[in-house]
């Protein structure tokens, strides 16, 4: 494995890039995943059973490096690969639109058209990603650090932290009950699956083909990110009772748990608010960018006036007009499906492919 | 494109065909002036009030006409412009030229022709003495501390006053006409070994690929050498300074200077580089980073602040304290016009009262500053046409616009600064928090001349650290990220 | 092809920005500062609001009583005014305070109640700015006060740090009563007040919305509110007790032109009020949940700053007595000291279990050795088999304090 320093440095800064951002979209789903799909499970013990994320995201880095290092050679299995690859990005790009409009419902905006919030977010999206993934790219490495620390300093400020009355119990709604939840979460590492494709701007970069960092260099970044992730759940978990989450029904009030009693507090929590939404967006733009670039992959035709980027977002308004019609909990029931072709990928991507 | 039209031997056949070009006689301007240069006639061209007609009386005609008769008889007949320029012209900038097109171009240029009976090879020497504007102060840029000269018209006179600063022989000074059939004369300075040449080679291929008719500004030459047109920011960095266009060659960028124009333009260039100012490098680095803060917020406020507060007067009422939405409360109730409606047109008031100002002459604009803002804001919240509150934001918001230094970038923020508006009051902060994504991914996407426009924040690149905060001279060890050698 | 999608974007977005954001302008809103609920015949509610009226002229009420009158300042009703109709006994009910409005609605819930307003104001409720919650002692003995704080703060989406006050008064009266005797706003005093009191450790310091709320749903702690009443001067009853604070609201013997006191905490178990700790018993409830603010005591005719070097500890014995241990410095100030630091612990010792005791004849949890004892279960369904609620009625009370004087 070359070392760092024999790798070009604006090579190096493009995966630098390619690898925080990653970190910062695995954090991001692992906290909408534990709000989502893990409280209703096991309650206030939602980060517990988020933690075995942070093992199968390793497992997905150390298998991206290998794939990045072999990658598939064009063919029948090549498309199906780079399909299968779209369409796991695409539902995590859709699952964080779906939470991003969720969220800022039951915050922000709670008198607004659930439907013109929806096109807001999808504008949004949009939008970034016309610039493609290396803007939201940069965006993210720029916002590494301040990003997860703002979020935590505030959630740490913003809610009271005397008493952790969520900690207890431990084990939530029961053993079984936790169990099932990380199993259900798991899909939370799922966006370490864009590390799988290069950073667009090395694409055709030949002489760089096997200028990959090592694993080591990916795993500290995308771990960093989702340990960000655990102790933000941690955080929203401890402080609230087992009786008020269970009275949640919304995913987005769950997301905004944050009771607290200062005063000062109605600034911090919007601040709060906003930095959770920027992370949303953030990781919706990225999947979506990942996920035309796997498309292309698969369809290089679709390269022609970024048609592969408009069928993606026509599929993603597609789902973000089930939660209009259906409300949030479809998509949840469906999300931890997600983990199933990320292990598929990451299993096929041990392989070396022969020409 | 027609073939290049190449001299005739015979002087007389030259003559029609530059009188027959330029418009002779019927252009009164075409000075054309035959004279015996010893053996073999000769003749000048040039154009009347672009040419030093001293310079060509002394250092041309007198000496070319005081050659004695067999001066010459012995010169190949087409070494007899050479010739001259040898034994009898003592005019030192000097290029010989056998294009007819080239010959004319520099003619109306200022420079004259000297054209010999027998020879299809012109002499082209630099007589320009056309009137300019004296070298002045900034009229843009001023600062404190710092020098106070500035650029003028003449591309010439700024190359010099460069060089007087850059005194080193990496110094190179590239000529470059840009437009189609009206060309204008640019010129790409830069330091070999410091600056990437790369860059150079660009802009210079996309000022001569101009398909314009004409580039008569800096500005039309930016927008031939920037690479995102609808853009709202710019992607170059403008100065009328010397001692700034200094600096820019010094970290490495490529400094483009038009003729005609009294700014300088610096490329490629960073998103930082439109906060610096040239007060910043004279002081000491404490008042530097203090006063970079100072102008980020207020470039900040300007773009937010009419955004945010029609957010939260929408949207957000909680964020508000209860004895300041009181106030709120009782004035806007009195305002017959919507709220948005209100904040666009105090907007589009401010923005009158600032073009108003620029345009009215002098004493006129003073005037005008103190009749608009003081009688009319405060006629229009005595009559419950605005409250005060928002009157307060749009002036504060103002402010911060004035302390953004480059004149193009606070247009582009005023723009921007429109869109946030737009976007508090349709969605509130869930809106502006979304459109400032979409901003930032743009952003940080944009390149200047190659160059990541958001570097060295992100992407990660080595090089000077003086990007946001001034640091002391000692840890400045670096130049920026896009120079070729990044080590002093 | 980038460039039409843009446009396309735009253009579709652009189309659709009127009328669909949400947004409301701010004088479309009636902005409530306080809010009384109290029980009406038949079942129903009687919510009265004191909002905004966005004016510096009085609005409602066109009567000016000149002190001291009763019965005959109830039959007109002004511009706006209140629709109950109930008969005041003092004049600051009648005359209206500049820059408020009050209003009321009867309905069988606090929702409704709310929406009548909305319908008849004309302006959308925003409870936002709320801050504070009056409910009527009689109201807050029942089971309604939950669904009517849920109500209140999910479909209103009221400000979750509105301080929840029960009174044993008409709560409508009650916030008719409340001026702003010092400074011009109401909510800046509103806000002053509650840190004050907060401050002296004489009201409990989990009121506010949210929270009680929260301990109303939980089973771990139980709720406590602001409790407060008017004191009209009549007969100021002397209660036993050597601390001037050792007393209810609306008997303290004093003379201000603010009749309403806050003093003391009215206990919950559940949903229910059960029973009410005085101004000095609230201090120490505050000590005994760690959340003491008071710097200072008079402690017989002595004055002490007081300082906690360790935190208040609070256990659970192996016998199950509830154990609360108190490690406090007195640093004497003013006055003749008369006590040691010996009588001094035995004193707090003694008040201190006397609260306990009396919270637990209330069956109120507001210590919070629910969160302790929650902590031996691993999961909640464990938890939820303990029926900690009846276990804690049965429980012994054990509390040491460690006193030096300095």
């Amino acid at each position: 494995m070359p070392n760092e320093q024999d790798i070009e440095p604006r090579v190096l800064a493009s995966w630098r890039t390619r690898a925080c951002a990653a970190g910062v979209c695995v954090g991001t789903q692992i906290f909408l995943a534990g709000c989502g799909v893990g409280m209703p499970l096991s309650l206030s013990s939602a980060w517990l059973s988020a933690l075995p994320s942070l093992p199968f995201a390793a497992w997905l880095v150390a298998r991206c490096r290998r794939r990045l290092v072999s990658p598939v050679h064009p063919g029948r299995f090549s498309r199906v690969w780079h399909t299968l690859l779209a369409l796991a990005l695409l539902a995590c790009s859709a699952f964080a639109a779906a939470s991003l409009v969720s969220f800022a419902g039951a915050t922000l905006v709670e008198q607004t058209n659930a439907a013109w919030a929806e096109i807001m977010a999808l504008s949004a999206v949009a939008l970034c990603a016309l610039s493609g993934s290396i803007g939201a790219s940069r965006l993210c490495f720029a916002l590494r650090y301040a990003l997860p620390a703002l979020t935590l300093l505030l959630s740490l400020a913003a809610v009271p932290m005397r008493v952790p009355v969520g900690l207890f119990p431990i084990l939530g709604a029961g053993a079984p009950q936790l169990a099932i939840s990380a199993l259900s979460v798991l899909f939370g590492a799922a966006p370490a699956l864009m590390l799988m494709l290069p950073p667009t701007e090395l694409v055709h970069r030949d002489e760089n083909q096997g200028a990959v960092p090592n694993t080591g260099f990916f795993l500290r970044r995308v771990l960093l990110g989702a340990l960000a992730g655990v102790v933000l759940l941690f955080i929203a978990s401890a402080c609230t009772t087992y009786e008020s989450i269970a009275e949640s029904t919304q995913w987005g009030v769950r997301l905004s748990m944050a009771i607290g009693n200062q005063s000062h507090e109605g600034v911090m929590q919007m601040l709060l608010v906003l930095a959770k939404l920027m992370a949303m967006l953030l990781l919706s733009v990225h999947m979506l960018c990942a996920a035309e670039q796997a498309l292309l992959g698969a369809f290089p035709r679709l390269a022609a006036g970024r048609a592969g980027l408009l069928v993606l977002l026509a599929l993603l308004g597609a789902c973000l007009a089930v939660m209009v019609l259906f409300g949030d909990a479809p998509l949840l029931a469906a999300a931890p499906a997600i983990a199933v072709p990320a292990a598929l990928l990451a299993a096929f991507s041990g392989r070396r492919q022969h020409a | 494109m027609e073939d290049a039209v190449a001299l005739l031997e015979s002087l007389t056949r030259n003559l029609d065909i530059f009188r027959s070009r330029l418009g002779a006689p019927a252009n009164a301007d075409v000075l054309v002036r035959r004279f015996r240069s010893g053996a073999f006639e000769s003749a000048i061209i040039a154009i009347d009030g672009m040419v030093n007609m001293q310079m060509i009386n002394e250092n041309i005609l007198k000496p070319c006409m005081d050659l004695p008769e067999s001066a010459g008889e012995d010169v190949p007949e087409d070494q007899r412009s050479a010739f001259l320029m040898g034994h009898a012209v003592s005019i030192l900038p000097m290029k010989m030229k056998d294009n007819v097109d080239a010959i004319l171009s520099d003619v109306l240029g200022g420079q004259c022709a000297l054209l010999c009976e027998g020879c299809a090879t012109a002499a082209v020497m630099d007589t320009r003495g056309f009137e300019k504007r004296t070298i002045g102060k900034p009229e843009v840029e001023q600062v404190v501390l710092g020098p106070h000269e500035s650029f003028n018209e003449s591309i010439r006179t700024n190359i010099t006053l460069l060089r007087r600063i850059v005194q080193r022989e990496e110094l190179t000074t590239e000529f470059v006409s840009a437009g189609g059939t009206m060309k204008t004369r640019c010129a790409l300075l830069y330091l070999r070994g410091t600056a990437d040449e790369e860059m150079a080679k660009k802009i210079r291929a996309r000022l001569e690929n101009c398909s314009y008719d004409f580039a008569l500004t800096t500005g039309t030459v930016e927008q031939l050498i920037e690479e995102h047109p609808f853009s709202l920011l710019p992607q170059c960095v403008r100065t009328e300074r010397p001692d700034r266009a200094a600096s820019f060659l010094a970290e490495g960028q490529i400094v483009v200077l038009t003729d005609g124009s009294p700014f300088a333009l610096g490329a490629p260039a960073t998103i930082y580089h439109q906060l610096h100012t040239p007060d910043d490098a004279s002081m000491r680095w404490q008042y530097g980073t203090f006063l970079r803060i100072v102008r980020t917020i207020g470039m900040l406020i300007h773009i937010f602040l009419p955004g945010l507060y029609l957010a939260v007067m929408r949207f957000h009422q909680e964020l508000l304290s209860p004895m300041l939405l009181t106030s709120v409360y009782e004035t806007s109730s009195r305002v017959p016009i919507p709220l948005f409606l209100e904040a666009l047109l105090m907007t589009l008031a401010f923005d009158l009262i600032n073009e108003a100002g620029l345009r009215a002459p002098g004493a006129m604009g003073n005037a005008l500053g103190i009749v608009s803002g003081l009688i009319l804001g405060q006629s229009a919240v005595s009559a419950d046409i605005v409250s005060p509150l928002l009157l307060i934001v749009v002036a504060a918001s103002g402010l911060g616009g004035f302390c953004v230094p480059g004149y193009a970038m606070s247009i582009g923020l005023k723009l921007v600064q429109l869109l946030f508006l737009v976007a508090g009051a349709a969605g509130g902060l869930y809106a502006i928090t979304l459109l400032l994504g979409a901003f930032l991914c743009a952003l940080c996407a944009m390149n200047s001349v190659g160059s990541p426009l958001t570097a060295p924040l992100t992407p990660p690149r080595r090089g000077n650290p003086d990007i946001f905060l001034r640091l002391p001279m000692k840890y400045q060890k670096a130049r920026a990220f896009f120079a070729k050698r990044t080590r002093h | 092809m980038k460039k039409y999608i843009l446009m396309l974007w735009l253009l579709v977005s652009l189309s659709l920005l009127s009328g669909c954001g949400g947004g409301q302008e701010i004088e479309s809103c009636l902005f409530v500062l306080s809010m009384a609920v109290d029980p009406a015949p038949d079942g129903n509610l009687t919510v009265t609001v004191k909002a905004l009226s966005g004016t510096q002229e009085a609005v409602g009420g066109s009567i000016q009583s000149s002190g001291g009158s009763s019965g005959d300042s109830s039959s007109q009703q002004g511009q706006g005014g209140d629709s109950s109709g109930g008969s005041a006994q003092s004049s600051g009910l009648e005359t209206p305070e500049p820059g408020y409005i009050v209003m009321s609605a009867t309905a069988p819930s606090s929702l409704r109640a709310l929406n009548m307003l909305s319908a008849t104001t004309p302006r959308t409720v925003n409870l936002s700015q709320l801050r504070e919650i009056v409910i009527s002692q009689t109201l807050a003995e029942t089971d309604a006060t939950l669904s009517i704080l849920k109500e209140i703060h999910s479909m209103y989406r009221a400000n979750g740090e509105a301080i929840v006050v029960v009174t044993p008064d008409d709560a409508g009266d009650f916030i008719r009563r409340q001026r702003a005797i010092l400074g011009v706003r109401l909510s800046k005093y509103l806000e002053v007040l509650y840190d004050h009191f907060a401050e002296m450790d004489t009201i409990p310091p989990d009121a506010q919305l949210a929270s009680v709320i929260a301990a109303m749903e939980s089973d771990t702690i139980d709720a406590t509110a602001v409790y407060a009443a008017a004191n009209l001067f009549d007969s100021p009853l002397v209660l036993s007790g050597s601390a001037d604070m050792n007393r209810l609201p609306g008997h303290l013997p004093r003379t201000s032109p603010a009749e309403n006191e806050y003093l003391g905490c009215a206990l919950f178990s559940g949903t229910r009020m059960t029973g009410t700790l005085t101004g000095e018993e609230t201090g120490l409830l505050c000590l005994m949940s760690g959340q003491a603010r008071r710097q200072q005591t008079y402690i017989g005719n002595a004055l002490y700053r007081t300082n906690l070097p360790t935190r208040v500890k609070r256990r659970i014995e192996e016998d199950g007595t509830l154990s609360v241990s108190i490690h406090m410095s007195l640093t004497h100030m003013a006055g003749e000291e008369q006590e040691t630091a010996a009588s001094i612990a035995a004193m707090i010792e003694r008040e201190a279990v006397g609260v306990l005791l009396r919270l637990r004849a209330a069956s109120s949890d507001a210590v919070g050795f629910g969160r302790i004892a929650i902590r031996k279960s691993p999961d909640i369904p464990s938890w939820e088999a303990r029926h900690w609620p009846d276990e804690y009625e049965t429980l012994g009370v054990r509390v040491s304090a460690d006193v030096k004087v300095l």
